[in-house]
């Protein structure tokens, strides 16, 4: 299997390079992570990338896999991959990028449920938590994918990005949270959405983001 | 050397469940909180994975009470528990389930409006409160949001290396920041550690790859008393193949749902081994059965046993077991047709760090809530204990942390500093050829051989002889020399603490002649009423006894 990564060390390099590696797994359902892995502790490769749970469900690991958003521990690996940094982030070194600014961005939003005085105990359920979209947009890893994917945003950083869309659109369906979600989206660009549907098409949980959370 | 210097009143290092809990309350209680996570906050420990639930008992399922899970708790723990901190747990969990859905969590419900509760392994009583498979994740967005709201500081892919003291007590810590490749000194009035465990000293586990044990090793250094380090609860099911996915947790909650073991001769073989419990008896005793059909020759050819769900509805195996439905169909496996291929795997330290009802542990200062904390298992851990433990005990070391804040700064000796920044780097001007993960490799083979889920004394003593020729070839290791996102120097350091760690581990396992729990002696197979004991251990890998404390329930056989 031929792999090639992206490099880069801001700190020695002038600019970006591609390493070509050969690797010898045959392991059946290999995944990208599981190369990546190899690489560094058998072949010291020191390549720099992130990752914790290895099962989808910490959104750590996401980069651009043969250009296309993809989760390392959850992409299949192929014979022939080119592995890059996340698009649309800043790159620290390798194929880790900074959330920095997505992450201030966020906090703008106020992430937070505007709740009212009244304490819900475990007995209390306001219906409307069944709401099974609800439940489901709450399932989001945050590994910004659909960001790495997005068209809009490569173009126009007014527009928030389908991450922080969704994140909206989580409070928006919560019956407990009382602030003006839907001036907010508006704000942070929803009509720039062209609803391509491509952050649905690479998002790991199978949201349908731009028919459920835009629309 | 020093690149940075930050101060704050209290440094909250881990951002996990219990991490984010203790610095909620510590920020309402108005101290000034910084959370430092080696990985990313709220994505890099057990928290996030945390599938199967929450134990509270509510008693909304069927009829239940803090008595009973006490009981349960300290029961599947063989009494060594710390019990006034099981008191605490078993009457506070509910309390702290509801400041979660306070926070944004959202639990599921039954058709009433009452909270869902399923069964778990060791509980009498319908008592673990979950959201699908996917418990721990709703409770980490919740505490994400909840944090934001506080806007507490959080410095993400910081590796504290060091604690540091002054007159015995702590005051601040070093750190590696990863990022920038920046030396930090991290002035603290109060330290809170909820770094987690550290079953990434095993070569097959469940947990993160950051779990590697550090605080275990930070509160060792700083003179801090740890006990039960010798226990180590071993998941019953886990992936078996592909090897990338080999160790990944498969949720206890299959079994609460009703999946059913079965051996390559196709014997529903719990029934040897817990008639009564069958696939819902503890993790410690599947485990062991597990374990014992594998070396009889019974397994599956891939080195597993079968759990089988196809029986259940698919309902009820795509709505309540969503995550596991991926993870085997990642694999190319139909879990609502086919059965899964399942085998043990290194999950959780029930010993740690001891702490007392306010989490501070021996050195003042210096707090720990969580996983690395010890003493509210006992020798074994009930599934959906954990959760429930992390915002419990969240809550008490944030608020006793907190009141540090009205104190002075103490004083940092500077000389040690440099000492430890020279500790840290040194592994970037190596001679040797030696690699880190090599070595790692030797150390995670011979802790699942010789420590593992069946020990000897035998098999313990070449343990600690393996791990002092690698502590020696740790000399040998050179890392790449950048500083900016170095992982192998992140993994050479952790290989550092992860030996000491291990070596209190072995050490107090070989001093445990008795199985107990999940400990468990071939060459002493029984339980030893004369063990109700903790081990405890110290600096210079001092070790001593102390009879467990006991509340409300005398241990069984003993007058």
């Amino acid at each position: 299997m031929r792999v090639k990564v992206f490099r880069y060390d801001p700190l020695r390099d002038k600019k970006p390079w591609y390493q070509e590696f050969k690797v010898d797994i045959k392991e059946r359902g290999m995944k990208v992570l599981g190369v990546l892995d190899y690489l560094n502790t058998e072949l010291g490769a020191g390549i720099a990338y992130r990752s914790s749970c290895r099962s989808g469900q910490c959104g750590s690991c996401a980069i651009m896999i043969n250009n296309r958003p993809g989760l390392a521990c959850r992409t299949p690996a192929r014979d022939r991959m080119v592995l890059e940094p996340l698009k649309n982030f800043p790159v620290i070194r390798d194929l880790v990028v900074s959330h920095k600014s997505t992450r201030e961005r966020m906090a703008r939003l106020r992430p937070f449920l505007h709740r009212g005085t009244q304490r819900f105990t475990g007995e209390i359920e306001p219906i409307s938590l069944r709401k099974t979209k609800f439940k489901e947009l709450k399932d989001c890893i945050e590994c910004y994918s659909c960001l790495g994917g997005c068209p809009v945003k490569e173009s126009d950083d007014n527009y928030a990005g389908p991450t922080l869309m969704r994140l909206i659109a989580r409070f928006e369906l919560d019956p407990r949270d009382g602030a003006d979600r839907l001036a907010m989206a508006v704000e942070e660009g929803l009509y720039k959405c062209t609803t391509c549907g491509k952050c649905t098409v690479v998002c790991p949980e199978g949201f349908r983001i731009h028919e459920d959370v835009i629309e | 050397m020093i690149d940075d210097v930050l101060e704050t009143d209290v440094l909250v290092v881990g951002g996990g469940g219990a991490g984010a809990r203790a610095a909620i309350e510590a920020a309402r209680n108005r101290a000034r909180v910084l959370i430092v996570v080696k990985g990313l906050y709220g994505r890099s420990g057990c928290t996030v994975m945390a599938e199967g639930g929450y134990n509270a008992a509510f008693g909304f399922a069927e009829e239940d009470s803090p008595q009973l899970h006490f009981e349960d708790t300290v029961k599947g723990g063989r009494f060594l528990n710390d019990q006034r901190l099981v008191e605490i747990l078993v009457k506070e969990a509910p309390e702290r389930l509801i400041d979660l859905e306070w926070y944004g969590a959202a639990f599921d419900r039954l058709k009433t409006t009452l909270l869902s509760q399923r069964a778990f392994g060791g509980s009498s009583a319908r008592r673990t409160c979950h959201k699908g498979d996917r418990t721990g994740h709703e409770m980490m967005n919740a505490l994400k949001e909840e944090s934001m709201r506080l806007c507490i500081d959080v410095l993400e892919e910081v590796m504290v290396t060091s604690l540091l003291t002054s007159g015995g007590a702590v005051c601040g810590a070093t750190g590696y920041h990863i990022v920038t490749g920046q030396f930090l000194l991290i002035r603290a009035k109060a330290v809170v550690l909820a770094t987690g465990g550290g079953s990434r000293i095993y070569p097959v586990t469940t947990n993160p790859f950051q779990k590697t044990g550090d605080g275990y090793a930070l509160a060792y250094g700083a003179g801090a008393e740890l006990m039960d380090m010798e226990m180590v609860q071993f998941h019953p099911t886990a992936m078996v193949y592909p090897k990338s996915a080999r160790g990944l947790l498969v949720t206890e909650a299959v079994r609460g749902e009703g999946g059913r073991l079965y051996n390559r001769k196709g014997e529903r073989f719990m029934a040897a081994y817990d008639p009564e419990r069958m696939e819902l008896s503890t993790r410690d005793v599947v485990t062991r059965a597990l374990f014992t059909e594998l070396e009889m020759g019974y397994g599956t050819p891939e080195g597993g046993v079968y759990l089988d769900v196809s029986h259940l509805p698919d309902s009820i195996i795509e709505g309540k077991l969503s995550m596991m439905v991926r993870q085997f169909s990642d694999a190319g496996v139909d879990i609502r047709r086919e059965p899964m291929v399942i085998s043990p795997s290194a999950h959780h330290f029930m010993g740690g760090v001891r702490i007392d009802e306010n989490c501070e542990t021996s050195v003042r200062n210096l707090f720990a809530c969580g996983e690395v904390a010890g003493g509210v298992h006992g020798a074994n851990r009930l599934g959906g204990n954990s959760l429930a433990e992390t915002q419990v005990f969240g809550r008490r070391a944030g608020l006793a942390a907190s009141a540090r804040a009205r104190d002075r700064f103490l004083p940092v000796d500077m000389d040690r500093v440099e000492e430890e920044y020279r500790r840290v780097f040194r592994f970037t001007k190596g001679r040797g050829r030696t690699s880190v993960y090599s070595l790692r490799k030797s150390l995670e083979e011979t802790m699942w051989k010789n420590a593992g889920i069946v020990r000897t004394g035998e098999g313990l003593r070449k343990a600690l002889d393996d791990i002092r020729s690698i502590r020696k070839a740790l000399g040998k290791v050179r890392v790449e020399p950048g500083r900016r996102y170095n992982l192998q120097l992140v993994h050479a350091l952790e290989l550092e603490g992860m030996l000491t760690t291990a070596e209190m581990m072995v050490r107090s396992a070989l001093m445990r002649t008795e199985s107990r729990g999940a400990h468990y002696r071939a060459d002493y197979p029984a339980e030893d009423p004369a063990w109700v004991r903790n081990i405890l251990v110290k600096k210079d890998m001092e070790l001593s006894t102390r009879p467990s404390v006991v509340t409300r329930l005398k241990p069984e056989g003993v007058p």
